[in-house]
């Protein structure tokens, strides 16, 4: 009687360590997976924005090539207020200085539209290749891939 | 320069709050594992206080993660001996019952000289004289020395001490008094001030330590 009475007791005490254990890993497994978690989404969602303004850039270089630098100028300038509304996540969490390249060149391809004409698309179709590159850049470096881990 | 005093500040309450939760350590017993994520967790919250074109979250990230996984791993060898062993080692007997164990000592890459260094270190000049010596995961050598060698307690002298000791009750603590320990004693501030008025003290703000042992003695140092 006394040794089934000491193994049940050993028993619950085992279930109560065993709790307790998971109970204290739980903080530091939450996080480990948190925190990939976020790093991931946080990939796609950048590299989500990023197509979005390059396919605005693209779209850009096409309406110059066919001359209507209006509706280009136009266009940029959404892009541009586009980008301005993740500028702060994107200083949160991308490095500033990449950031602040692309805004520059955003700036540069802004001037160059407005006072475009015939005689410097090729100056303003290179500032956009660099923009395009630019914000390929920033997805290129939250991405997860064996290249940016090496 | 603002920046790099809050990203200091922000870094450092966010270590502090981390370590504090790794436990209660001294450099000199840290695990090998504690010593690596002490060094890294250094060398990590140093870049971005200094480099502000990264991104404080990718330095609080790092941290956290190792944070997490030391914690982690320091849960999972708390329950398993045998991943203790392999996160942290085993304890060597480099002397046992008064024998060197050179094999030991070459496994460990412990030298001689670093052997004796260690036994100068806590007093002991001969070989001879250690019956165990014990080289723990921390690096540090703890010694058992034989009984002849062995200071006299006085249970080798027969004597029966009742022991009655109990940790001396700090009540002032650098000009404060510590109510919590005053009232949980069954003390007031009154007796204390009693107490100090007939050391010709005036205020406890004079005091810079004062201390009740288990004889009922009083024992203060007044600031200087």
């Amino acid at each position: 009687m006394k040794d089934k009475n000491n193994k049940n007791n050993n028993k619950i005490k085992s279930r109560r360590g065993t709790s307790g254990f998971w109970r204290e890993i739980a903080a530091p497994i939450f996080i480990l997976i948190l925190i990939p978690a976020l790093c991931v989404w946080n990939g796609r969602k950048i590299a989500h924005d990023t197509q979005r303004w390059i396919d605005q850039i693209q779209t850009v270089e096409n309406l110059s090539r066919q001359n209507n630098f209006n509706a280009a100028f136009l266009t940029l300038s959404n892009s541009y207020q586009d980008w301005l509304k993740a500028r702060t996540y994107l200083h949160i969490v991308c490095r500033h200085d990449a950031v602040d390249n692309a805004e520059e060149l955003y700036n540069r391809c802004l001037y160059l539209a407005e006072n475009n004409n015939n005689n410097n698309i090729n100056a303003f179709l290179s500032e956009l290749s660099g923009l395009r590159g630019q914000l390929k850049e920033l997805s290129q470096t939250e991405k997860f891939s064996i290249e940016n881990i090496l | 320069m603002i920046t790099a005093f809050i990203r200091t500040v922000i870094l450092y309450f966010f270590i502090m709050i981390g370590m504090r939760l790794m436990g209660k350590r001294q450099i000199g017993e840290l695990e090998p594992g504690e010593f690596v994520l002490t060094m890294m967790i250094s060398d990590l919250a140093s870049v971005p206080m200094q480099d502000f074109g990264i991104p404080l979250l990718s330095g609080l990230i790092s941290i956290l993660t190792l944070l997490s996984f030391s914690m982690l791993l320091s849960c999972l060898s708390l329950r398993n001996i045998k991943f203790r062993e392999l996160l942290c080692g085993k304890p060597a007997i480099l002397i046992q019952n008064g024998v060197l164990d050179q094999n030991a000592m070459a496994r460990n890459r412990y030298t001689l000289d670093e052997l004796l260094e260690e036994l100068r270190g806590q007093g002991y000049f001969q070989l001879r004289d250690i019956k165990y010596a014990i080289l723990e995961n921390s690096g540090h050598l703890s010694v058992m020395p034989f009984k002849q060698s062995q200071p006299p307690s006085a249970q080798d002298f027969n004597l029966n001490l009742t022991d009655n000791q109990k940790l001396p009750i700090v009540f002032i603590n650098d000009g404060r008094i510590l109510s919590r320990d005053l009232y949980q004693h069954g003390y007031d501030e009154n007796w204390l001030k009693q107490i100090l008025s007939e050391r010709g003290i005036s205020s406890p703000r004079e005091v810079f330590l004062l201390t009740l042992d288990s004889d009922g003695k009083i024992f203060y140092i007044k600031k200087s």
